[in-house]
């Protein structure tokens, strides 16, 4: 770790290191999520025979009231889609998904209008997110329209409101412009004031900040804290960066192989990781500290498993440096709670 | 450097002299015979995903001793299948087509690439920031072995502190078009100078101990009008009267810095 006493000599106040879990409410979780199973079919043709990609493959979490829960892992373990069914953007195969107590999993899109409006999504790209044909006003009006917001001077008072809420200021100056002329960062707070406009209960952040620059980076998500703060929002935090999932999240779901092998409170998951896939992508993230170009990475051999026929067993045995032959490659691990919050899909794990 | 830059848009100044020579008096022809690939080659960011998808690798590979050395085809083939093995690939990817190797793989292959005319420099732009972590891990891992085995100079260009960390003996920390402080990679993250790379340190999200990370207010300024002075001032909570009007010098005995607080400007 890299020692610098304020040799900059500015002061810094720290904020505590760990981000303290919100109080629980008597309203319950804003969302459960029982099982869920997402699978993509592809077809078979003539020579070829047909299957399943399974994205998300027997999935359970909570997430609570005004709490931030980062889903990290690699690209390609199913943390998009996970992201996407729970907004039931796309179609779920089993299991169950509890928005404020209600299973949404098998509603039709009719019976979806009270969640479309409490529960919003953040993209990754603010390059092609954001409709270059529309002006920022009418970004932002559009979902207000769309959910019976007829009179045009509260559309209006909405949309100033959420361009001052993520700090584009005056909202007068940017109403009127367009995507071309704004920063990737300025166009990121506008996905996030359109995120906003509906005053939701959940967003789902799926890599918010991964196209931007690092310093931008960090204003955008302390955007995204003060905003949960003061409307209570909750965060699924989408990301494939431990780093920043450690500052800016209340737990970290580590995802692989379209599983959760690893969920727990950031600062006892990165004090004390229980799985193997787990340690080592902390391994592999390096600090700003010059020793590091004087010793080689610890990295484990491999990559991820292919969604189709993934490994029986864990699927994370192939690759695990401590697997244990006729157990890890036969038995799938479940999560235990081994730890107090702290669960873990690992055979050795103790 | 490579002198990529379409002809009407860019506008070249100053010199660079590579192993001695002033190569940008070269003709372009010259400079293609003489110095791309042989002398600088160059990894670009995401360039795994411009290899020709309709080509085996292996030949993609030997392509450059084919097009500048006029290579025997068998040779040039043996060439490439040896550098594909030193980038810690298995040798029968040579036959494969690039959708059939994974974004690690192909980045290696890229790698391979850079290194078949045995440079003796390598511009690497971003070369890991399409990958994964633990892809990234690997491929950094590599870099550094190469590095060792073949005498190479890197020219590593990133937007990652830490990542930079991890091959750089030198840091060069670059604002709105200039050099705003450079030195040795102990100096820079132990004991940062100028104001932009205390705050570029503090906005990394660590992965070890407390700090948390910062942000630097406002953004970076319009490279076509860019602001008069230091091209940082109007971001900078230490900025005082000469930071408005004058551009500092980058100027240090080993350790180079470009900011008035630093070396005070003289008679003030």
């Amino acid at each position: 770790m890299l020692a610098r006493e304020s040799e900059g000599g500015s002061l810094i106040i720290e904020p505590p290191s760990e981000l303290p879990a919100p109080a629980p409410s008597v309203e319950g979780p804003i969302l459960a999520v029982e099982n869920l199973h997402t699978w993509f079919e592809f077809g078979g043709g003539l020579f070829r025979k047909g299957g399943f990609v399974r994205a998300v493959d027997g999935v359970s979490f909570v997430l609570q009231r005004a709490e931030t829960l980062a889903l990290v892992g690699e690209s390609g373990c199913g943390k998009t889609t996970l992201g996407r069914t729970i907004l039931r953007l796309v179609d779920p195969k089993e299991g169950r998904i509890l928005y404020d107590g209600v299973d949404v999993a098998g509603f039709p899109e009719k019976k979806l209008r009270f969640m479309r409006r409490k529960a919003q999504l953040i993209p990754q790209d603010p390059y092609s997110s954001l409709n270059p044909a529309y002006s920022i006003f009418r970004t932002l009006e559009e979902p207000l329209r769309v959910h019976g917001v007829h009179d045009s001077s509260a559309r209006q008072e909405r949309t100033a409101k959420a361009l001052e809420d993520v700090k584009l200021v005056p909202p007068d100056l940017f109403l009127p412009k367009y995507p071309h002329m704004l920063s990737g960062g300025q166009r990121q707070r506008v996905s996030v004031a359109r995120a906003l406009i509906l005053d939701p209960e959940l967003i789902v952040a799926d890599e918010p900040v991964s196209m931007l620059d690092a310093s931008v980076r960090i204003s955008i998500l302390r955007l995204l804290e003060s905003l949960q703060q003061k409307y209570r929002i909750s965060f699924l935090y989408i990301t494939h960066d431990l780093a920043t999932a450690r500052h800016f999240s209340n737990r970290i779901g580590i995802m692989y192989a379209g599983k959760i092998v690893e969920i727990a409170p950031s600062g006892d998951l990165l004090r004390e990781p229980l799985h193997p896939y787990t340690k080592a992508l902390m391994d592999a993230l390096p600090d700003p500290d010059p020793e590091n170009r004087l010793r080689e990475r610890p990295i484990v051999p491999g990559e991820p498993p292919s969604l189709v026929s993934p490994p029986p067993g864990c699927s994370f045995h192939p690759r695990c440096p401590i697997a244990k032959a006729g157990l890890c490659d036969v038995v799938v691990p479940e999560l235990r709670e081994l730890r107090p919050n702290h669960l873990v899909a690992c055979h050795l794990a103790e | 450097m490579m002198k990529l830059l379409p002809r009407n848009v860019a506008r070249y100044e100053g010199k660079v002299i590579f192993d001695g020579k002033d190569v940008m008096e070269l003709s372009d022809e010259d400079f293609r015979k003489q110095v791309r690939w042989t002398g600088i080659s160059i990894v670009f960011q995401g360039a795994m995903n411009a290899l020709n998808p309709t080509m085996k690798v292996g030949y993609q590979v030997a392509e450059p001793l084919l097009v500048h050395q006029d290579a025997e085809k068998d040779e040039a083939m043996a060439k490439a299948e040896e550098v594909i093995r030193s980038v810690r690939l298995p040798e029968y990817v040579v036959e494969r087509y690039p959708h059939e190797l994974s974004g690690g793989m192909k980045q290696r292959i890229v790698i391979a690439m850079a290194l078949v005319m045995k440079p003796k420099m390598v511009i690497l732009d971003e070369p890991t920031s399409a990958l994964d972590t633990m892809t990234q891990a690997s491929i950094i891992n590599l870099l550094k072995k190469l590095k060792q085995e073949e005498h190479l100079s890197y020219l590593f260009i990133t937007h990652d502190l830490a990542l930079a960390s991890e091959l750089a003996e030198r840091v060069a920390i670059m604002y709105a078009g200039k050099i705003s402080e450079i030195g040795t990679a102990e100096e820079i993250y132990r004991s940062p100078k100028h104001p932009y790379t205390q705050k570029l340190l503090e906005s990394v999200p660590r992965m070890r101990g407390d700090q948390k990370p910062t942000f630097i207010p406002g953004a970076p300024p319009d490279l076509v009008h860019p602001p008069p002075g230091c091209r940082f001032h109007p971001r900078c909570e230490y900025v005082f009267e000469p930071c408005k009007t004058d551009e500092p010098p980058l100027k240090g005995d080993s350790r180079l810095v470009s900011c008035w607080l630093v070396n005070p400007k003289e008679g003030a």
